[in-house]
């Protein structure tokens, strides 16, 4: 105490200031620490929270656009697929369109030169008509007027000379 | 068995062989009956002519018909007549027919063969050969 008394110091005051201090110190501890504590873990908590939702909704967003990704994969390949196919059904629907239409082309390009044929055929055969006609009346005109009894004594001569070697 | 002309026809002429002339005409009578009997009066018309072809095939006789434009073959039928029969060693009858559309030239049928020396035949050849499918080259 003496010692105390020596450096002044007023032991009766600092045992006052004392209580003093551990009294405030209760009083915060237990009115204004510990609820502070708890709105800092809380608030830690709901960041934690937040960042956990934050960090599943990315995750959820990564695996949507994969799942995305995949099926936009799957829908390509289905429709690439597809499009095979129909322009496979095409190749074939044009390879027959064209077969069919050079058929047709052939069977017209036939009938028509047969029918060219005919025509050219049928018109020979009257132009031949006409020219036997027209032959055949000049010759037999010619005949009348220049046939004369001793051609008919020739035919006859030459058919009795002809003759034993045709009659059997 | 169907009755036909020629058939009455070889009956007539088988049978006429046998008979005496006066009896000739019954016979007539009763072929023409015959031929009214069984309706062959399209046959009637040509019965003659049957006749005519079916004696003479009886009798081996040959007819041999020479048609010229007249009628009238001159010298020659005789000449043609002489060698058929002496080429075919059997009777010949000639008959003579006239056709002026034959222009000149004489038609020989002896039996069934034809020989064609008219001028009609002539040009009938040439108007075939005239008018023979042409072949064009395209």
């Amino acid at each position: 105490m003496e010692l105390l008394a020596k450096l002044g110091i007023n032991w009766q005051l600092l045992s006052a200031q004392i209580v003093n201090f551990l009294i405030v110190l209760g009083v915060l501890g237990a009115f204004v620490y510990k609820p502070f504590l708890r709105l800092l873990d809380d608030r830690i908590e709901r960041i934690r929270k937040s960042a956990e939702d934050a960090r599943r909704i990315e995750n959820q967003a990564a695996e949507m656009d994969a799942m995305k990704l995949a099926e936009m994969k799957k829908l390509d390949a289905e429709s690439g697929a597809y499009f095979d196919r129909v322009r496979k059904q095409v190749e074939v629907l044009q390879t027959e369109i064209l077969t069919n239409a050079k058929k047709e082309a052939d069977a017209l390009l036939q009938g028509a030169l047969k029918r060219i044929d005919e025509e050219r055929s049928s018109m020979m055969q009257e132009v031949l008509a006409t020219v036997n006609k027209v032959v055949i009346t000049m010759t037999e005109k010619l005949i009348r007027r220049e046939f004369t009894s001793a051609d008919q004594e020739r035919i006859a001569k030459d058919l009795v000379a002809d003759l034993p070697k045709i009659v059997r | 068995m169907k009755l036909t002309a020629d058939t009455i026809a070889h009956a007539f002429v088988d049978s006429v062989a046998s008979l005496s002339e006066v009896e000739i005409p019954a016979l007539v009578d009763a072929v023409a009956q015959l031929l009214i009997a069984h309706g062959l009066y399209k046959d009637a018309r040509t019965f003659p002519s049957l006749l005519e072809r079916v004696w003479q095939k009886k009798e081996g006789i040959v007819q041999v018909r020479l048609t010229s434009v007249s009628g009238d073959a001159g010298p020659s039928k005789e000449q043609i007549l002489a060698i058929v029969r002496d080429t075919l060693k059997r009777p010949c009858i000639l008959e003579e027919r006239a056709d002026p559309a034959m222009l000149g030239g004489l038609l020989l049928t002896v039996g069934d063969e034809r020989f064609d020396v008219s001028l009609r035949g002539a040009l009938k050849t040439l108007s075939q050969r005239i008018t023979q499918p042409v072949t064009l080259l395209s």
